[in-house]
């Protein structure tokens, strides 16, 4: 038997030289599943683009602002006229006109330079929630070098980012002056152990300082409620900002501390020992005339007391601020009427008004007589002058904050400057730099995306291009014909 | 094909590519308001990145026509390999890495399945041609081993046949009245018998690839099982058993080949056809974000 021999001959015979003609499975297999590739992707386009439209076709999910349009990419994609290639169907663009034809939006600046299509700025299709959440390189392509149409601009004019050229905040800048407030020191009022309504109170910012929606709530430590509703000081009627100050449902800004929910448990305004009822906390005129009827009521409620006290009449007790005791004395109940609303208007102007308020007072001689008295209690040349005070609602008018977004933060750690003041024309505001340790810029998108720890710095989050606040504008709602004429509404007109 | 050093060329190429596009990148990312694919930056990179697409799928028709003298068919292959691979990055700088809407986000999984088969691919097609050198000293063109192996089951039985000739030349085709009366020897009879049925039972059902769990799959058991056939019978029948011993280390290495031949191809089942749904959805992709 011959042992098993491999020559290249013997190797090469045994091969089929037929075995091209039939072709290789695994070949065969490409084929038939590059032909099924090609069949699935032609399907799922094909019925992608019959049960949804050109939506196959779209870059990302739109906000959820125009999710109402769905597939209907023709509302806002027009077609433009221009060259053949626009002609032909292609480069369907997003103009302005298609914005506006729903909403009404005012310009930004009479005097800028260029107006960006509202497309730069509200970036589409990438499943925003908030269209107005736009890139700071929006605003700093105009104002990292602002100009205007008619020359310089009067704003800082070389902001780059909120911690790169953004100023200091106007109220704290060099030249501004607070001469509209009140005499008062809020290092005296956070001492430890102040004499309250019902015992000692150790009080904390808030319980004078609420947000809007929580402005009708009593001072915690009061003796009664005393919900006073919002109204800005001094501007009362000012629906613009009225609405400013509800934004974030009323827990975005600060009411103003009223003297009734803030003050009033602690410096009443009670003005004679025979009368149980307080001053009104109201122009001096009036303040005058409540006082009067109510010491004229007395006196004809209570002859016989007012008859005992003109027979052993009791000089002017020594008041809290000192002054020279009037030294009339009534000889019948009209005078005791007079004295005693002289005694009570001077306690009440030096003690009550003067203590928060900068007060010229005509000064009463004592020892004028009691027809002195009454021709003074009489004279309005004789109430005192108060300097108006006004508590500004916002101090940042060109930009919206919101203390509900910062209340996991200690009041005191922003402002750093409350517990000790010894004046309220100080400005308490906390510097940009403190904004600045936390919106540093480093924190995505503003910065790398990987940076944690750090706020969002956008520019948008304290300003509104548009500026509805500022011009007093509301943003139009949609018009159910726009939407009837883009197909989105099927209803009855 | 082999990464080595004739590659470095295009290494060096690739990254010098890459560099650019990032060194471009960053400060397009930096500055621009909105990164995406439908700004100018993002146009050229998607230009780009599909060109290296279609240069990639375009080895699939050059090696349809290979006689079509356009260039050699390793320099088609290093560009398919390199600028292939380079055209993921180059999407993912396009799309501001970022997936999009419904199409866009198919395409860049079919991007990263491609990527990812064609890596894959490429590295088996740089490791197994080495194995397989070292494993199937036998190895044959692969379209041939069904019809080698047919060829080693005839092969086999032909020995078979010339060993009962040889040793029971009374029991073989060619015996006549008188060998069969003097020549029958009782003592081989049984070993042949034996034999044979050793044969029929376990040699040729796994050489027809009827009996896929034969010990006959592992040398070392094919070596034990040889060597009592070697003790069984007279060594005028060794040098048969040593020819279906090789036999069968032949069928063995032939089945290693298809086993090692699959996997150095069955990638492309999934390359091939997800390629092709790629360039056919980017070109959707491609006239639709031009349209909008």
């Amino acid at each position: 038997m011959e042992i098993r021999k491999r020559t290249s001959k013997s190797v090469a015979g045994r091969h089929d030289l037929n075995y091209f003609k039939k072709g290789s499975p695994l070949r065969t297999w490409q084929g038939k599943l590059t032909l099924l590739a090609i069949a699935l992707v032609t399907l799922w386009a094909v019925g992608t683009a019959i049960f949804r439209g050109p939506q196959l076709l779209s870059s990302g999910p739109i906000s959820s602002s125009h999710a109402v349009f769905g597939a209907k990419c023709g509302a806002c994609h027009r077609p433009v006229q221009g060259n053949l290639f626009h002609r032909a169907g292609f480069r369907k663009d997003v103009p302005d006109s298609a914005c506006l034809a729903c909403h009404a939006i005012p310009a930004h600046h009479a005097n800028q330079r260029f107006t960006p299509r509202c497309s730069t700025c509200h970036v589409e299709h990438t499943g925003s929630m908030m269209l107005a959440h736009t890139s700071s390189a929006n605003c700093t392509q105009c104002h990292a070098q602002l100009s205007t149409q008619d020359g310089a601009s009067h704003f800082v004019n070389a902001i780059h980012s909120f911690v790169s050229g953004h100023p200091e905040f106007a109220p704290l800048r060099a030249g501004f002056a607070d001469d509209q407030a009140i005499r008062f020191a809020h290092a005296a009022h956070m001492k430890h152990g102040l004499l309250g309504p019902h015992g000692p109170v150790t009080m904390e910012c808030s319980d004078c300082h609420r947000v809007v929606a929580d402005q009708a709530d009593a001072w915690p430590y009061g003796a009664q409620p005393q919900p006073t509703p919002y109204a800005p000081s001094g501007e009362a009627g000012n629906a613009v900002l009225a609405r400013a100050m509800n934004r974030d449902h009323g827990r975005a800004y600060l009411g103003p501390v009223a003297y009734a929910a803030g003050c009033h448990d602690c410096h009443t305004l009670l003005f004679d020992n025979h009368v149980a009822e307080e001053a009104p906390h109201a122009d001096p005129a009036q303040v005058r005339f409540f006082v009067a009827a109510k010491i004229r009521t007395f006196a004809a409620q209570h002859p016989d007391v007012v008859a005992a006290e003109v027979s052993n009449w009791t000089p002017e007790p020594m008041g809290r601020v000192p002054r020279a005791p009037l030294t009339a004395i009534p000889h019948n109940a009209a005078e005791w009427v007079t004295i005693r609303t002289a005694q009570a208007e001077r306690r009440i102007w030096h003690e009550s008004c003067n203590l928060c308020h900068e007060a010229q007072i005509p000064e009463i001689a004592a020892n004028a007589t009691a027809s002195e008295l009454a021709a003074a209690v009489a004279n309005p040349e004789m109430l005192p002058k108060l300097k108006p005070t006004h508590q500004p609602a916002r101090w940042l008018r060109h930009a919206v904050f919101s203390h509900q977004a910062h209340q996991s933060v200690g009041c005191v750690e922003c402002h750093t400057r409350a517990t000790n003041s010894q004046n309220a024309s100080e400005i308490l505001l906390p510097s940009i730099s403190t904004c600045q340790h936390c919106h540093d810029g480093k924190s995505h998108p503003q910065g790398p995306a990987l940076a944690t720890g750090h706020a969002e710095s956008g520019c948008y989050l304290c300003h509104e291009y548009h500026g509805w606040d500022e011009k007093g504008l509301r943003p139009t709602p949609v018009k159910a014909e726009s939407l009837r004429e883009l197909g989105v509404l099927m209803g009855p007109r | 094909m082999r990464i080595d050093a004739t590659h470095r060329p295009w290494l060096i190429a690739s990254l010098w590519i890459l560099g650019i596009a990032l060194a471009a990148y960053v400060p397009y990312a930096l500055v621009a308001q909105h990164v995406s694919g439908g700004t100018a930056v993002g146009l050229i990179f998607g230009s780009i990145g599909f060109g290296f697409m279609l240069f990639a799928a375009a080895l699939g028709i050059r090696k349809r026509y290979p006689i079509w003298r356009i260039g050699r068919a390793q320099t088609w292959m290093r560009g398919h390999l390199w600028l292939g691979s380079l055209a993921f990055p180059i999407i993912l700088l396009h799309a501001g890495f970022h997936f999009g809407g419904w199409l866009t986000s198919l395409l860049m999984l079919l991007l990263i399945l491609v990527t990812a088969s064609g890596l894959v691919g490429a590295y088996l097609q740089h490791t197994l041609p080495t194995r397989l050198m070292r494993e199937v000293a036998f190895e044959t063109i692969y379209d041939q081993v069904d019809h080698i192996r047919g060829r080693l089951v005839v092969e086999a039985e032909e020995r078979v046949q010339g060993v009962a000739e040889h040793l029971a030349p009374g029991l073989g085709a060619g015996a006549t009245v008188v060998l069969t009366y003097i020549g029958a020897i009782p003592e081989i009879n049984t070993e042949l018998e034996k034999f044979t049925e050793t044969f029929e039972k376990q040699i040729r059902p796994w050489l027809e690839n009827k009996d896929r769990k034969s010990i006959l799959r592992h040398r070392e058991q094919s070596v034990q099982l040889f060597e009592e056939l070697h003790r069984m019978l007279p060594e005028g029948a060794w040098k048969t058993v040593d020819a279906l011993e090789e036999i069968c280390e032949e069928k063995r290495q032939l089945d290693r080949q298809v086993v090692l031949h699959r996997m150095l191809h069955a990638w492309l089942l999934c390359h091939i056809p997800l390629s092709v749904a790629l360039i056919v959805l980017g070109f959707v992709h491609a006239i639709g974000s031009l349209r909008y």
